[in-house]
């Protein structure tokens, strides 16, 4: 894959997503469920304001030292023995991996949900090159199998689907002879992919937070299937976008505290797993060989914009449970791999408004988003802030309407389907006067860069080769 | 090894308006210290009623014996699914308990670094029950901590069906904030720690939660005096 994921017009896209029952009902179901189990994993952990305050502060440190810590966090991985690689873009990582597993001779790999190698298209790239790679997240192998349909959601991948869409899938290209029942479905995929695990030569992982002070990477997976693609496999790649990072132990467990919370109501994942350089003398199982390819691909960009906080995001994907918007079209209506407040917040500055500045229209600036984010990134404002720029720079009337958006044509004046109740939740729904400026009075933000995003971006050329 | 970094570097820190990383990073404030607060003066005893609690919420079984009994204990969990099994190579498990558990389902196997991948991972593959140590558990969040190295393997509590876990009542502390606090402190990490929380699970089909997919399906915690 890689960030877009239609080749759809923004209108069309949007028209088929809200002419789709099946999905609508899928994520209208998974909101609500997904919501109220993460308020009630945060109102039973308390201070909810004071946690999401100490994680976002500990993000934007990461962010201001990012230099540092990136050092830091090479020079003891590879004192571990890991192999760190630098990949300034999508092309020059994936060249790594696919280097890697044919200097091996690798045939098979297995790989645990990652966005970051979505991100960077890395499965087509090895299956041209002839490698079986096999997705072991449940609902990633699902999508992998059902002709590479793409995710709706970045936690729960296949959240578009129904059981009766799973067995179906399952049934054609598998030969599942089964019924519908999940706990049916999942044996039955787990006998499958038992053997990949087994066979496999490469494990292939993304890495939730690595830690700077001991060189370790970190996954956390509810299925176990993490713990296999570092366990089974001789080889290891770990893909890990390059400001992932935390200075040490303590802020791991800040963060994953509101992580597991955040994603999927629960206190932990099942399995947390670090993995700190290749397996040790003494050790039987692990991988002999560890790769870790650290991934700029536009987040260098980023960083040196007015959207820097953006890069706080430890992709739970709370606010896509949050948005009115994403509630109607799903991920897919998005066109982008990483949908809803955050997509339209990180994508137009990652990959650039000529592509993807349309879809923040989107949006119906209701600023659900920015009061759940457990990192505080100020999601609303940010996506007033491209819109507002857009406009500008179109100076044109059409400005107006782009501020006004696409959200009317989304929702439909007369469907409101009960949103007004949810949002009735956040008391600072009121229409916020000039963007930012709530978010900076509050905040002790980092120096804003001297150059505008947009001048800054325009000197680059728009189609934004890395400088 | 590493490269490419001076050029991906040097991005980042022009990114941040300046020309190289600086030699120390600015002071990171912690504007709270909330995860302190938990149990912070909680009795041994109360913790450990905590995490019995918070392991059974999600669906995992809980023994508390001496250790006198552990043996007795873990022969009758193996008795429910039949062996083999696999044991970590830990002081706690290979003396009476490996004896009496040879005795009862005659295969049980303790993990032998020496003897090589393919070997330990193919007894790992076919036992029926694999238990290991913690080096500690957290109330929270009924958390177990695994150091996966040498004679603890990584495949013992990953690839057999059932997972049994023993654990020094001592060891449990509030909650991952003291579990990192113990990461920090060690002077060499092992290559694979593992935090544990539950069974595997999922919940990729219609937001059903199942228990067991890729790791174990049943989870066990053995608290011994
Ligand atoms: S922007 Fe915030 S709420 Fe959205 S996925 Fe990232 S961390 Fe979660």
């Amino acid at each position: 894959m890689s960030i877009k994921t239609s080749p759809l017009p923004l209108k069309e896209r949007l028209r088929k997503e809200l002419a789709n029952p099946v999905m609508r009902t899928a994520i209208a179901n998974a909101q609500d469920l997904l919501n109220a189990k993460r308020d009630a994993a945060f109102a039973e952990l308390g201070d909810f304001a004071k946690w999401r305050e100490t994680a976002g502060a500990i993000r934007s440190h990461v962010l201001e030292n990012l230099d540092f810590y990136l050092s830091r966090f090479a020079e003891r991985a590879a004192a571990a023995g890991a192999h760190v690689y630098f990949a300034g873009d999508a092309a020059a990582a994936t060249a790594y991996g696919l280097q890697i597993l044919r200097d091996k001779k690798a045939a098979k790999a297995v790989k645990s949900k990652s966005m970051v190698t979505e991100e960077i298209g890395l499965n087509r790239l090895l299956e041209e090159a002839g490698l079986e790679v096999v997705e072991t997240d449940l609902g990633e192998y699902l999508l992998q199998i059902d002709d590479l349909d793409k995710p709706s959601h970045i936690v729960v991948p296949a959240l578009h689907k129904d059981r009766e869409r799973f067995r179906e899938v399952l049934a054609a290209k598998k030969g599942y002879t089964g019924d519908s029942v999940p706990e049916n479905l999942t044996r039955f995929v787990r006998q499958l992919i038992r053997k990949d695990f087994l066979e496999a030569d490469v494990g292939i992982t993304g890495c939730n937070f690595a830690v700077a002070e001991t060189g370790t990477v970190t996954l956390v997976t509810n299925e176990g299937n993490g713990r296999f693609v570092t366990t089974a496999p001789k080889i290891q790649l770990v893909f890990m976008g390059m400001e992932r990072l935390v200075p040490t132990f303590a802020e791991l467990d800040i963060i994953f505290s509101v992580l597991a919370r955040s994603a999927v109501g629960a206190k932990l994942t099942s399995y947390m797993s670090l993995i700190t350089g290749p397996r040790g003398p003494q050790d039987a199982d692990g991988p002999e060989e560890l790769h870790i390819i650290i991934v700029d691909n536009g987040r260098s960009r980023v960083l040196a914009s007015e959207f820097r906080e953006v890069l706080r995001c430890i992709r739970c994907g709370t606010c896509m449970l949050e948005c009115p918007a994403y509630r109607h079209i799903s991920g897919h209506g998005y066109g982008t791999l990483y949908p809803g407040p955050l997509g339209l917040a990180l994508v137009p500055v990652l990959a650039g408004y000529e592509d993807y500045g349309e879809i923040t229209k989107i949006c119906s600036l209701c600023g659900a988003c920015s009061q759940v984010c457990p990192v505080e990134v100020p999601l609303y404002e940010f996506i007033f802030e491209h819109r507002r720029i857009i406009a500008e720079e179109q100076r044109l009337g059409a400005g107006e309407n782009f501020l006004m958006g696409l959200y009317g044509a989304v929702i439909g004046n007369s469907k409101l389907y009960g949103m007004a109740t949810r949002l009735a939740r956040f008391s600072a729904l009121a229409p916020r006067a000039g963007p930012l400026a709530q978010w900076t009075a509050a905040r002790e933000l980092p120096a804003i860069p001297k150059t505008r995003f947009r001048d800054w971006f325009a000197a680059r050329g728009k189609k934004g080769n890395l400088p | 090894m590493i490269t490419g970094k001076e050029l991906f570097i040097s991005r980042i820190s022009h990114g941040l308006g300046r020309a190289a990383p600086p030699d120390t990073p600015t002071r990171l404030v912690y504007p709270h210290q909330m995860q302190r607060r938990y149990q912070a003066h909680a009795a041994k005893r109360e913790l450990r009623d905590i995490f019995i609690a918070n392991a059974r919420a999600v669906g995992i079984d809980v023994r508390e014996c001496s250790e006198r009994d552990l043996a007795v204990a873990l022969v009758e969990i193996v008795r429910k699914t039949g062996g083999p099994v696999v044991l970590a190579d830990d002081p706690l498990l290979t003396g009476d308990v490996a004896r009496c558990l040879v005795e009862a389902f005659t295969e049980c196997h303790i993990w032998d670094a020496g003897a090589g991948r393919e070997e330990n991972m193919a007894l790992a593959e076919k036992a029926k029950v694999g238990v290991a140590r913690a080096e500690m558990a957290l109330a929270e969040s009924a958390t177990t901590l695994l150091s996966c190295h040498g004679g603890n393997g990584r495949s013992i509590t990953l690839l057999p069906e059932n997972s049994v876990i023993v654990i020094r009542a001592e060891t449990i502390l509030p909650r991952l904030t003291q579990a990192m606090d113990w990461l920090h402190q060690q002077k060499t990490l092992p290559a694979s720690v593992n935090f544990v929380s539950g069974p595997s699970s999922t919940a990729d089909i219609e937001l059903v939660r199942v228990q067991g997919v890729h790791g174990p399906l049943e989870l066990v915690y053995i608290i011994v005096e």
